[in-house]
């Protein structure tokens, strides 16, 4: 009736070739590496749900590759990015992670996006750098890396810190919490928690959601229990609209306070009315900062729009301080082993003591000639100062801003230790 | 350069235990599993936290030894299958696959909240790898291979036999024409129920597997998408019912799937950042060729009559 399992020879011939023939691109993509260049990787997710953040980070890479390019280049080598998908897949982040360090061999990673947890494990042991953007979670500081690992953002602990404070500071003595249920949420819901509490105030609820539900009245119901003063609503627009709403129109909550994911002039368009006036929130960036005025000015003049999402900013920053570690560390080291030749002047060319090199390709060139004579530079970003501690960590200023006329504006900025 | 195609090996040969199970419920015994990713994600956490070491976390820290992390993996995805074994296979065709679809999505749901047991969306690092000491962790992957290769060529001798047996060849009924098998004496119930047990026993260990080599878990990783739907693709492409085939078939989907990543060197800058979909555009247009010419999938050595 039935045969045993039989495979003819050519068949699985030509499942082979196919194998081989993929691989031949990997070939091909290696032997392209030129002599005058130096390449460095971005693993961003390109497809899956966080595309429309990858798209506008991959632009703030291109952005600060080419401004680094115009400068004359680290050593005077052309910089260039190789870009591989992290599908927005723990699965496909390390595999992305291995394709940049086994097959493109870069020295550095822009990315990932979310959980440098995952790609540490391949990057650290090949001593390969891994500069984040935008992972914020507190665990990143502790992770065992090697001290390869970075990111120039700030810790969810950071901001945290200065919602919580901020809630007092505003007079709220009872708040509750209602944050989306992902390590971003779960992480800055806690260290929020905890300082609003050390302030003196109390936080009454703690819930979190999923995000895509067409009703969170449940939860809100839940939380509004005690009469808490105001809702710190930790999530995006897209579901933190709906709560919003849901939470004025249950007449449950009518004070708000945001963090940085909520930051979008979306909210105030969509919940429409004066509802939201004179509510305050939390998020990345520094009121004025030359060179994110300047990066703002670039980008709208290679692409045409401002950027579509947050965090462009931070991959630039990232970028150019691996261009500026490469300079620092000269040719010989950066031979021998590229990846720790950089972490190691990571900390000299972005800290203090130095002469201060804002966001632009003047100031790249001046950086560039600076450390060829051996002075030291001080990189201020467009994200912020970029300053690493010893964990790889920054501290970026934390905006306060306010809705005013239904626009977002600024308030003051913050740094928390 | 050969430690990327090692990477690929591995993630692969995982794909490809998970495949054989699939075949093994779909392809002999027709269970339309659509929950592959809910029993793939029971093994990896429960080795996980057998294995891990003391946490403040979550439960654990039992620190057991890798092996022990595999057996609990199998016994706890079996015991779970047998369990929803129960109802679920009241249902036959479409209805068991959204059934067991809906399960997943339950259990995921279970996951991602219970911090208690599985750290919710933080997910669980530091799961211990086997003999990772004993060779620089740059060269790891070449011992992971082997373990994960003996692994697979072990589940592949299993199947390759079960399905030859006697016992085989009444799962092979059951997937021909249930009606009739049971009209020959067979309690077709009972031998559904073993085939479940038993292929889901094989997709706990391929989690085992997957976490033994991260080191790390989240939720993230048990999407439907990447769990379920990538494993039913590499055993369609790779021939239904053709335990080669879906060996096969795993690697080939493997190799499309991130392989495609490389074509963004190739192209424009303003194209690259479309790459992403490009490559789900050459998953589909692979499945449709297949389905159009080759319908017994790329290896259909195999003659059924």
């Amino acid at each position: 009736m039935f045969s045993s399992t039989f495979c003819p020879r050519n068949k699985m011939k030509a499942v082979l070739g196919v194998a081989i023939l993929t691989l031949a691109f990997v070939f091909v993509s290696a032997a392209a590496l030129a002599q005058d260049e130096i390449t460095i990787g971005s693993l961003l997710p390109m497809s899956g749900d966080l595309a429309p953040y990858g798209k506008c980070v991959q632009q703030g890479v291109n952005l600060a590759v080419k401004h680094i390019n115009e400068a004359g280049g680290p050593l005077g080598m052309k910089l260039k990015a190789v870009f591989r998908d992290s599908q927005t897949d723990p699965t496909a982040l390390r595999d992305g992670a291995e394709k940049l360090v086994n097959v493109d061999k870069v020295p550095a990673i822009v990315g990932p996006m979310i959980r440098s947890d995952v790609a540490t494990p391949v990057t650290a042991p090949n001593h390969v750098v891994i500069i984040s953007p935008s992972n914020t979670p507190t665990w990143v500081t502790t992770l065992k890396d090697d001290d390869f690992t970075f990111r120039t953002t700030a810790s969810d602990a950071i901001q945290g810190k200065v919602l919580g404070e901020l809630a007092w500071e505003l007079g709220y003595k009872k708040a509750a919490i209602l944050y989306i249920n992902d390590p971003y949420g779960g992480g800055l819901a806690e260290s929020c928690k905890e300082w609003f509490e050390k302030s003196g105030g109390k936080v009454l609820g703690q819930a979190s959601y999923d995000p895509g539900k067409a009703s969170y009245k449940m939860q809100l119901k839940e939380l509004a229990k005690g009469a808490p003063d105001a809702l710190i609503l930790i999530g995006y627009p897209e579901s933190g609209t709906v709560i919003i709403r849901q939470a004025l129109s249950e007449g449950l909550f009518d004070q708000f306070l945001f963090p940085d994911g909520m930051q979008s002039q979306q909210i105030i368009d969509s919940v429409g009315g004066d509802h939201l006036e004179g509510m305050h929130g939390t998020g990345p960036g520094a009121a004025d900062n030359p060179s994110y005025k300047n990066y703002l000015a670039e980008f709208q003049k290679a692409y045409g729009t401002k950027p579509s999402t947050a965090y462009s900013e931070n991959a630039y920053d990232g970028v150019v301080v691996i261009a500026l570690a490469m300079q620092a560390a000269g040719k010989n080291a950066l031979k021998a082993d590229p990846g720790r030749a950089i972490r190691d002047k990571l900390r000299e060319v972005a800290n203090p003591p130095g002469e201060k090199i804002n966001a632009s390709v003047e100031d790249f060139q001046k950086a560039f000639k600076l450390l060829a004579d051996g002075k030291a530079i001080d990189y201020e970003g467009a994200a912020g100062s970029i300053d690493f501690d010893e964990y790889g960590d920054t501290i970026t200023p934390i905006l306060i801003w306010k809705i005013e006329n239904r626009q977002i504006v600024p308030v003051r900025s913050v740094i928390a230790e | 350069m050969i430690s990327y195609f090692v990477s690929f090996l591995i993630i692969g040969s995982i794909y490809a235990i998970a495949a054989l199970a699939l075949n093994l419920q779909w392809g002999f015994t027709g269970l339309m599993n659509f929950g592959i990713g809910a029993f793939y994600m029971l093994g990896a956490y429960t080795s996980a936290i057998l294995t891990s070491g003391p946490t403040t976390e979550h439960i654990g820290g039992f620190g057991l030894p890798v092996v022990a992390g595999f057996i609990g993996a199998a016994l706890v995805s079996g015991g779970v299958a047998f369990l929803i074994g129960f109802p679920a296979l009241r249902l036959r065709g479409g209805t068991f696959a959204i059934a067991l679809l809906a399960i997943h999505e339950t259990l995921l749901l279970v996951v991602r909240n219970e911090s208690w047991l599985t750290n919710g969306v933080w997910g669980i690092r530091g799961i211990p790898r086997p003999f990772f000491e004993v060779v620089n962790p740059k060269h790891y992957g070449y011992i992971y291979l082997i373990i994960v290769g003996g692994l697979l060529l072990l589940i592949y001798l299993a199947i390759a036999k079960a399905v030859r047996s006697p016992w085989g060849r009444i799962l092979r009924g059951i997937g021909e024409d249930e009606d009739l098998t049971s009209m020959s004496g067979k309690n077709c119930w009972s031998y559904k129920m073993q085939s479940f047990i038993f292929g889901s026993m094989i997709m706990g260990i391929a989690g085992a597997a997957y976490v033994h080599y991260t080191g790390f878990v989240s939720p993230q990783v048990f999407n439907p998408l990447m769990s379920t739907f990538i494993v039913w693709l590499m055993v369609m492409v790779g021939g239904t019912g053709n335990n080669r085939g879906v060996i096969a078939g795993a690697f080939l989907v493997w190799a499309i799937w991130v392989g495609s990543d490389f074509l963004t060197d190739f192209v424009p800058a303003a194209v690259a950042t479309r790459i992403g979909f490009i490559r789900m555009l050459f998953v589909g247009i692979i499945l449709g060729i297949t389905v159009l010419t080759r319908p017994q999938g790329i290896l259909s050595g195999e003659k059924r009559n």
